[in-house]
């Protein structure tokens, strides 16, 4: 069934009609050449016909003359020429009659003087001139042909004639040789017919599939050109279409790729006054559009700061050219040799030190244009505080693994001078205790400010209030760093009010920002300086405040160093190790106990840290309760 | 008996270090910096200088540069690091014949160390 509709298909798609043409020529050449067969037969039987009845006739004349009565006379003479004509003109009858039809000779010496003989009804019974007829014979349903000729010279009308019946009828078919012959022209000349068809078929298949093509996809052939593509031909016709259907599609391409390209310089053009020129030109991230020669044809206006160049478009400036204004040589240069430099059609990204401390990345990427000349657009990111933070990190693990490893190493070194046995004086034995028990207590204030810092990181720090003996807690502190400060020979000083009630709080988490703020004040305080820890209650708040008499910090210093893993730039701050944790995590602690921690400090004239923290925290605000 | 000094900004590891190598018949001279180091080592007579590397003003590297191009003593050196990157700081002190002990350290296994060192440049 399948392959009967697609047969149908097939038959009434445009494909096959050439094949349909062909058939129909064929089949009327055919019929052509029947009729034509035909035709010829008939032609060819009258005129064999006419011929034999024509021979014939001759020479029943010439018999007739042979009988003239002035020349044949006697019956035995007749008789014997009629005996010789039967036999050599092969006919079945001959004989000579008078007027009435009697018998004047006969190849029969009895039939002379009867009545017999062959009679048309209505036929001429003495004919003037020679006649022929054909007769049918009702006994054996032949005809026979009847051939009588006047005798010359047997009077006006003639007295005698010639009769002679030939058993002979018209040819009914074709003699074989020429049935042959014609059979055989029809045979080549219809094999040449169709080997001409054939070729013509296979010739203009192509044009058949093409036109196909056409047909199906008429209305749509800009949409479908593959469609159009003829797949199963290898001729120099289906070559040579299937070439200008690539080339139409690649002139489409073209023709598409130049009216985007139009339509987007169109609508960059409509919004350069607009607001997508007014964005483009206040992003945050620089925004360059090269020549090849490094000409500027637009900059925003943070790559116009950064390259020193005026913002917008057409300024004529060259990336590199004379500018007193430009922020980063060193992105100049880079972004300019890339320019020059590259011949790749890639984007491909440089990260640049600027070498006065910020960092930025380039985006540089080449596009062409409908002239195919090159333009370069580069995108150019401050990422400083990125770098920085990257940096500080990485310092922070390698000064962590120092800080951990400073304790660990005496906790070590004096157990195993303890158990070595080697010593027994007992100043030794109690010294070694001592920093053993001090550098444990170092140890779990650096861990503790490790993992402050890192429940800081996630939001995770929780708050576990409890009511906090201030006295204690000050008391313990100092006490605590009391052996550095008179190792560094600080005089070191704590003030209490007489009553210090307790106060809500964690005491645990309060007694790291206390001993991280002292930490500080001794380490950044020369020998022989002062350190004052204070404290004292208002109505509604605690106030701690650390005094020193140290290095002091540069105001342009005060916010960077509560930042995580940010110490001072100061050279004097760098020769000290540190974290870069310890005031971040003092600072959070605080701030989860509603309070705040300030900085009065000038470069060379000591600081002051006060931590100002809400004494009422029982009913604390959500997010710094237990968090 | 040698004199030796010990360069180190933990007052905890210098008198340690006092404490053994003087209980094994040496001098120690105590340094807290670079520049106290650098004065004994001008002092003369010093014959194995153990120093950290991490110290203010005067880091370990610079105090054995010093020692080796400036003061152009060969004194046998060991050094005591904390940190982190142990394999660039062990590249450069190879160039400067320097033995690395990373912290923590042992302080008997220090000292045998010490005995060797002494031994070896009083040998050859």
């Amino acid at each position: 069934m399948h392959s009967l509709a697609s047969r149908l298909s097939a038959f009434s798609s445009r494909e096959e009609v050439p094949r349909s043409i062909g058939l129909l020529l064929v089949l009327v050449y055919v019929v052509a050449l029947a009729a034509l067969g035909l035709v010829s037969d008939n032609q060819i039987r009258a005129v064999v016909w006419e011929q034999q009845v024509a021979g014939k006739t001759g020479s029943i004349v010439l018999l007739a003359n042979m009988l003239d009565p002035g020349t044949e006379t006697e019956e035995p003479a007749r008789q014997a020429t009629l005996r010789r004509y039967m036999k050599s003109e092969g006919c079945a009858e001959v004989r000579v009659y008078d007027r009435n039809l009697q018998i004047v000779a006969s190849p029969a010496s009895s039939e002379v003087g009867r009545k017999v003989g062959v009679r048309p009804p209505g036929s001429q019974v003495t004919p003037a001139e020679p006649a022929a007829e054909l007769l049918s014979n009702p006994q054996n349903a032949r005809r026979h042909l009847l051939l009588r000729a006047p005798v010359p010279g047997s009077g006006k009308p003639p007295n005698l004639f010639v009769e002679a019946v030939f058993d002979l009828e018209p040819p009914r078919t074709l003699i074989s040789g020429a049935r042959a012959r014609m059979l055989a022209i029809a045979l080549v000349s219809t094999g040449a017919l169709l080997w001409v068809y054939h070729m013509l078929r296979r010739h203009f298949r192509s044009f058949a599939k093409i036109a196909n093509n056409l047909a199906v996809h008429r209305g749509r052939v800009e949409q479908q050109l593959d469609e159009l593509r003829v797949q199963d031909g290898n001729d120099a016709l289906t070559s040579s279409w299937n070439r200008l259907i690539d080339e139409v599609a690649a002139l489409e391409e073209e023709v598409a790729r130049s009216t985007a390209a139009n339509e987007l310089l169109s609508a960059l053009s409509k919004t350069k006054a607009g607001e997508l020129a007014e964005a483009m030109i206040s992003v945050p991230l620089g925004v360059l559009l090269l020549a090849e020669d490094c000409t500027i044809l637009y900059a925003n206006r943070v790559a116009g700061r950064l390259v020193g160049c005026p913002e917008g478009s057409d300024s004529g400036a060259v990336l590199g050219g004379e500018s007193a204004t430009r922020r980063s040589d060193q992105t100049v240069e880079v972004i300019r040799a890339c320019v020059l430099e590259t011949s790749a059609f890639r984007p491909f990204d440089k990260q640049i030190d600027a070498g006065d401390g910020n960092y930025y990345h380039a985006r540089i990427i080449p596009v062409r244009t409908q002239q195919q000349s090159r333009r370069f657009v580069a995108l150019i990111a401050d990422v400083s505080q990125q770098v920085r933070a990257d940096t500080a990190r990485e310092e922070f693990v390698s000064q962590v693994t120092h800080e951990l490893r400073t304790p660990l190493t005496n906790i070590r070194a004096y157990a195993e001078t303890l158990s070595s046995g080697m010593f027994d004086d007992p100043q030794v034995i109690t010294e070694c205790y001592n920093v053993i028990t001090k550098e444990t207590r170092r140890l779990s204030r650096l861990i503790e400010d490790i993992l402050s810092i890192s429940q800081l990181e996630v939001g995770s720090m929780q708050l576990i209030f409890d009511d906090v003996d201030l006295r204690s807690l000050l008391t313990d502190a100092v006490r605590d760093v009391r052996g550095i400060a008179e190792s560094k020979n600080i005089d070191l000083q704590i003030v209490l009010p007489p009553k210090l009630e307790p106060i809500r709080a964690d005491r645990d988490k309060l007694a790291v920002v206390i001993n991280n703020l002292l930490g500080n004040a001794l380490k950044y305080t020369h020998s022989g300086g002062q350190v004052v820890l204070s404290c004292r209650r208002t109505e509604n708040n605690l106030i701690v405040s650390i005094r020193d008499s140290g290095i002091g910090i540069d105001p342009k210093d005060h916010e960077r160093i509560f930042e995580k893993f940010q110490r001072s730039s100061d050279p004097e701050v760098l020769e000290e190790t540190g974290t870069g944790i310890g005031l971040t995590t003092a600072r959070e602690i605080v701030r989860h106990h509603g309070g705040e921690i300030s900085l009065m400090s000038k470069k060379g004239e000591g600081s002051t840290f006060t931590v100002t923290i809400p004494v009422d925290q029982r009913a604390p605000t959500p997010a710094v309760a237990r968090t | 008996m040698a004199r030796i000094v010990v360069a180190e900004d933990d007052a905890h590891v210098v008198r340690l270090m006092s404490i053994w190598l003087t209980r094994a018949g040496h001098e120690v001279q105590e340094a807290r910096t670079g520049i106290q180091a650098k004065e004994h080592l001008q002092n003369g007579g010093v014959e194995l200088l153990v120093t950290d590397v991490n110290m203010p003003g005067c880091d370990g590297i610079e105090l054995v540069e010093w020692l080796r191009n400036e003061a152009g003593l060969d004194i046998p050196v060991i050094s005591l690091s904390a940190r982190c990157d142990q394999a660039k700081i062990g590249q450069r002190f190879a160039e400067l014949n320097v033995v690395v002990h990373p912290k923590p350290f042992s302080p008997s296994r220090l000292n045998e160390e010490i005995e060797e060192l002494l031994a070896a440049a009083e040998a050859g």
